[in-house]
Formats: C-alpha cells, sequence, structure tokens
C-alpha cells in the first residue's frame, strides 16, 4: 500500500484537519465504480457508497493496522452490495468452465487464435472498445464479476480479495481466470475483423 | 514441488497450460511452473497468441471506467458523513481518557 495512503488513513484516525475530505474525495470514486460494476445501476451505486462511507466511518475503530485499509473497506462494501442487490438486469448467477472458453479451430484445424493484442493502440483504447468491456464485464455471472473488479479495476492483492469476499486465494484465482476468459472471448468476437482487415 | 508433480508439468499440454495463464500473468506460478510453461510458449504460436490477448484484456480491465460517474455528494449527505465521523472520534477520545483515568498515579 502506498505511503500517502497509510499517512491519510493515519490522518483520519486522529482527526488531522482535511483528512476527512481527502478521504471522501479518494474513496467515493472507487468505491462508485466497483458497486457501479456489481449493481449497474447509477442510483443504487451511490447509495452503496454513501452507506459504504458511513459504516466505515461509525466503525473506524476497528481498522486497526492502517495497511488492511482494501480489505476492510471494501469488505463492508461487498455487504452493502449484497443488501442493495436487485434481481440482476445483467446475467444470473451460473458457472464458468475453463473448457467453454479452449479455442476453437479453423478450417484446417489450426487454433483460431486473433492476435488483437497487437492492434494499435488508438483501437485499444476507444470508448466503443470501452463499451464492450463494460458489457462484458456486466455480462460476467456476480461472483466471478467481484473477483474482476476487485483485482482487476481496483487493484486488490489476491490475498486481500479473498478476505473481502470470504473465500480461498485459490478460489480467487480461479474466478479471477474464468473472468478474464469470459471479458476476453467477447473482446475477441468483436475485435478478430479488425485483426483480418490489419495489413500483416 | 515434488518430482510427481514436476513430471506432471513436463508432460502439461495446451490444455493443462491454459488453466495457468493468469497466475503467470500475475506473477503467481511458482518457479518451476513458470520455467515449463514458458518452454512450452517457445514452441507454441497459438498459445503465445492466446497469452498475449489475455494480458492485454487484464489490461484492458485496468482501464476500466463505469460509464456513468457519482453525482456531486449532497450537502446533507456530506453532513451525514461527517457526524459518523466526529462522533467516531469523541468515542476514540473519550476511549483514550478513561484508557488514561485507569492508570495507576504513583
Amino acid at each position: 500500500m502506498e505511503p500517502e495512503i497509510i499517512q491519510l488513513v493515519k490522518d483520519l484516525q486522529a482527526g488531522a484537519p482535511g483528512a476527512f475530505e481527502r478521504f471522501v474525495d479518494l474513496y467515493r470514486p472507487r468505491i462508485f465504480s466497483f458497486s457501479y460494476g456489481m449493481c449497474g445501476h447509477r442510483e443504487d451505486a451511490e447509495d452503496v457508497a454513501q452507506e459504504t462511507l458511513l459504516q466505515a466511518f461509525r466503525k473506524l475503530h476497528t481498522l486497526r493496522a492502517p495497511e488492511a485499509l482494501n480489505t476492510w473497506l471494501f469488505r463492508i462494501a461487498r455487504n452493502a452490495c449484497l443488501l442493495k442487490h436487485r434481481k440482476s438486469k445483467f446475467a444470473p448467477e451460473r458457472e464458468l468452465s475453463l473448457e467453454q472458453f479452449l479455442p476453437g479451430r479453423d478450417a484446417d484445424g489450426a487454433p483460431d487464435i486473433p492476435d488483437w493484442s497487437r492492434l494499435p493502440e488508438q483501437v485499444l483504447l476507444n470508448e466503443e472498445l470501452g463499451e464492450q468491456l463494460r458489457r462484458a464485464i456486466a455480462n460476467l455471472p456476480p461472483k466471478y464479476r467481484m473477483a474482476l473488479l476487485l483485482r482487476d479495476v481496483q487493484g486488490l492483492s489476491t490475498a486481500e480479495a479473498a478476505a473481502v469476499i470470504g473465500i480461498s486465494q485459490e478460489a480467487v484465482k480461479t474466478q479471477l481466470h474464468r473472468a478474464r476468459l469470459a471479458v476476453r472471448a467477447e473482446l475477441t468476437e468483436y475485435l478478430k475483423l479488425r485483426v483480418a482487415a490489419a495489413p500483416a | 514441488m515434488g518430482k510427481r508433480k514436476r513430471q506432471s508439468l513436463q508432460h502439461m499440454d495446451c490444455k493443462e497450460l491454459f488453466a495457468l495463464l493468469s497466475q503467470y500473468i500475475d506473477g503467481e506460478l511458482p518457479a518451476d511452473a513458470c520455467a515449463e510453461l514458458e518452454k512450452h510458449l517457445g514452441d507454441c504460436s497459438p498459445c503465445v497468441a492466446f497469452l498475449n490477448t489475455l494480458r492485454k484484456t487484464a489490461e484492458l480491465c485496468r482501464r476500466y471506467q463505469p460509464s456513468e460517474l457519482p453525482r456531486p455528494l449532497e450537502a446533507r449527505l456530506r453532513r451525514e458523513l461527517r457526524a459518523a465521523y466526529q462522533a467516531a472520534l469523541r468515542k476514540r477520545r473519550g476511549g483514550q481518557a478513561s484508557r488514561k483515568d485507569r492508570r495507576p498515579s504513583h
């Protein structure tokens, strides 16, 4: 964890001037991003962010070490998401298997794996691809979406994500891998025509 | 890793290594499994292409932004948060004061 964050938590616990504003300004958007990814609905995500911060301030005395902030805060956020959970307009809970993501074969029997990672940055960074990415993440079953949001989007470690969700680190690794495979598959469907059209 | 596991890795094919790719990207694979995977990649361009796109997928996810941003925090809600924070500080200071009171005086 960055030294600035550790200091911010110490300042917050000590009541240092400005610490409250800095903490809210930094973490409200992050918690919103996480809960929006889980809930898919702005009002719900704002409610979750408010409830998370409220609970965090009420339970500030339970944060024993500043280094534990991510685990502590996102566990509160996860619980707030679960309480807020509506019947999802996105994918229902279902299992993802490794087998479903194994590459297919082309007409000659060779694995069909267009390498779109080499496409120009302006293609990979454009808003349309951003929208495809959001859709792919939203289509993930909730438990895989949570692993991906915590690990890849919020940058928590495997150990931190496992502590937030309440599962083993091996389970986090499995869920993250399958989430990435599923997102990759959707992006590949969208990008493979561009790979075919790209100059050799 | 034990000898039996090492023999298993040496005989791994694309499908078996497929399960390990995220751990490899994240630097969470033990050294011997890493070495076997890299040996396989040296000779398997489809696996290299798959790894490249999986790594890029993780990179794109790190840049994820929700399609909507939160509205600015309303004054009423900010006051609610501040009140909770100040109550927590008072409780903490009260607890520290009572611990000082309990210390034996000499």
